[in-house]
């Protein structure tokens, strides 16, 4: 094969560029949505989409069962799912890498019993810990975003574990345990840049399922509650009026559908990409 | 290979004994039960009946050991709706949960790797490009989102199946292929993948040499080496399916305990969700305690390696 730059399929580049777009429609949404997302307007309720007979172009997308604009509600919806992903990954990803460097710098009983709340959170599906734990708690915005946070903590933490195991025997740990550097500084200093690409790695992955798990929880109308919004609650509330106002409901799930779609596509490229063991020979 | 079956046995029930103490832990650490079982507006004498009957004024340990206790006699508390046992009240959901789950696995398992080793079988023509397009569309959409959009498509727009219950056989098909659609494509992925491996293998070449004919060595030689793989998927896709069952019971009103538990949530019935989130969590350790086993069973190799250490 010639070495060079090649082209991506068309399909990795609709992917991204979905991405993008998404990204960009999260943080522009109070520029560019039409509407005030919570606005009701009872006169004009169940508008269809534009496309459709019937839809006009003061509401693009139409509206739903209290004249709300669902372009206007699709835009923060995607905001605030992202928003959630987010910080619900920036979470995980703090939380399980501590306890991995905790693990590995006690070592002993320390370490086995983390190792076992490991193999535990490994075991039982998360979202069935996650409705256990919302049925107990007050369903606001910042409970729920904390159990996000929950979310894929024990992956981080066995990359953290083993990684920092193998970098406590190399030169550098040892010689910065030696000149008296305390683990804090070694650990957060030292130790994570340089296991921290694979930490990101893991970060990447964990994203897109932190964005499905949200949009599932909120489905069940267990997740972001009213009057916030986001693309699971919008096709939870849309799917009364399935046989009479189907666009409610799908124009989020597609949305929902599209970028997880994107995500995987990307995310079978860059695998590709990075691991040349994997690649096909043609 | 007996000393490993005890440690995997020791391994199961540690798991199972820490799941039992979270929820405990969670129960009490999310404020008092007497409250919530009673609510703010009762009596201080009806909180405090309430606190004795139950051993709330017993130190935490104490109340451990007498919930432990409970639990090993079958005693899972009682619902405060109706008033019923928390064990009945799940018990009668299990026959419609363990259709859904059963069929959809069946469906899944069987089209998954069928589409997967016709794909590899076909590598790089139409049918391949084909199984892997749906399999990446089943694979990303959500089961909340399929199955949405299998009620707009069967339900609203042409009209020919049902969409809520689980009255007659036709109220199953859009459930069963909601939960197995995202798992059938898992198994046709990696199926694919696998098969494509063990075709490269020397055993596939030696099998070929001595003569076997191509569809032979495939079918006895290829595959079976495929499979050990495919357990492992099967591990996680225990997981996977539970959770599935629960979000897919609930978009089509299919009466399993799926639903009894996002319903139990709303309503705070502890008890009943305390049964449930158990019984997944035994359900979860046995699945991986049979795919340990299998490994065992399917791959020689492992027997004498694993005992070793």
């Amino acid at each position: 094969m010639r070495a060079g730059f090649r082209l991506p399929a068309p399909s990795v580049v609709l992917a991204a560029s979905w991405l993008f777009a998404i990204v960009f429609v999260a943080i522009l949404a109070d520029l560019i949505a039409p509407y005030d997302f919570a606005a009701i307007d009872l006169r004009n309720r169940f508008a269809p989409p534009v496309w459709l007979e019937g839809g006009s172009w003061s509401h693009p997308l139409g509206t739903d069962d209290i004249g709300r604009d669902l372009l206007s509600r699709l835009i923060v919806s995607i905001r605030i799912s992202l928003f959630v992903a987010l910080l619900g990954t920036l979470i995980g990803a703090v939380l399980g890498t501590l306890v991995g460097f905790v693990a590995a710098h006690f070592k002993g009983w320390v370490d086995d019993l983390l190792m076992v709340a490991i193999d535990f959170q490994a075991a039982i599906p998360f979202l069935i810990l996650a409705l256990a734990v919302l049925a107990l708690f007050a369903e606001t915005f910042w409970v729920f975003i904390l159990v996000m946070g929950f979310y894929g903590w024990e992956r981080y933490a066995r990359i953290a574990r083993g990684l920092s195991l193998a970098a406590q025997e190399q030169g550098y740990a040892v010689a910065l345990d030696l000149l008296g550097a305390r683990p804090a500084r070694i650990y957060l200093r030292h130790i994570l840049p340089n296991i921290a690409s694979a930490l990101f790695v893991n970060m990447t992955l964990n994203f897109p399922e932190t964005v499905l798990l949200e949009t599932s929880l909120s489905f069940l109308g267990l997740g972001v509650q009213p009057p916030l919004s986001s693309l699971g609650s919008m096709v939870g509330f849309g799917r009364d009026y399935l046989l009479s106002a189907w666009w409610i409901a799908v124009l989020p799930a597609a949305v929902i559908f599209l970028t997880a779609l994107a995500f995987s596509i990307l995310g079978d490229w860059l695998r590709d990409k990075l691991d040349p063991t994997l690649r096909e020979s043609p | 290979m007996g000393l490993l079956l005890v440690r995997k046995l020791v391994r199961a029930s540690i798991t199972v004994l820490l799941l039992v103490t979270a929820v405990f832990l969670i129960l009490r650490a999310s404020g008092d039960p007497a409250v919530m079982m009673l609510g703010v507006e009762v009596s201080p004498v009806a909180l405090e009946n309430f606190r004795d009957r139950w051993g709330l004024n017993d130190p935490v340990w104490v109340q451990y050991v007498i919930y432990l206790k409970s639990l090993a006699q079958g005693d899972f508390g009682r619902s405060y709706i109706g008033d019923r046992s928390a064990w009945d009240v799940v018990a009668e959901r299990l026959p419609a949960t363990l259709i859904l789950m059963v069929s959809a696995t069946v469906l899944a398992v069987v089209a998954g790797v069928l589409a997967g080793v016709l794909a590899a079988l076909n590598r790089n023509s139409w049918i391949d490009r084909l199984v892997m397009i749906i399999a990446a569309a089943g694979f990303s959409a959500p089961n909340f989102v399929l199955g949405i959009f299998l009620i707009v498509l069967f339900g609203a727009i042409w009209q020919i199946l049902p969409t809520t219950g689980s009255d007659t056989f036709w109220h199953g098909v859009l459930p069963v292929l909601t939960l197995a659609s995202a798992d059938a494509a898992v198994f046709a992925r990696f199926t694919r993948s696998a098969v494509l491996e063990t075709l490269n293998q020397p055993l596939m070449r030696t099998a070929l040499a001595k003569g076997v004919p191509y569809r032979a060595a495939v079918l006895r030689h290829a595959l079976p080496n495929s499979a050990i793989g495919l357990v492992t998927v099967f591990g996680l896709f225990v997981g996977r399916l539970v959770s599935g069952a629960v979000v897919t019971e609930n978009v089509f009103a299919w009466p399993g305990v799926g639903s009894l538990l996002v319903l139990s949530v709303e309503n705070r019935d502890f008890a009943v969700v305390q049964t449930i989130v158990i019984l997944i969590g035994i359900t979860m350790v046995c699945a991986n305690l049979l795919v340990d086993l299998s490994y065992l069973w399917l791959d020689p190799r492992t027997r004498r390696t694993r005992s070793r250490t």
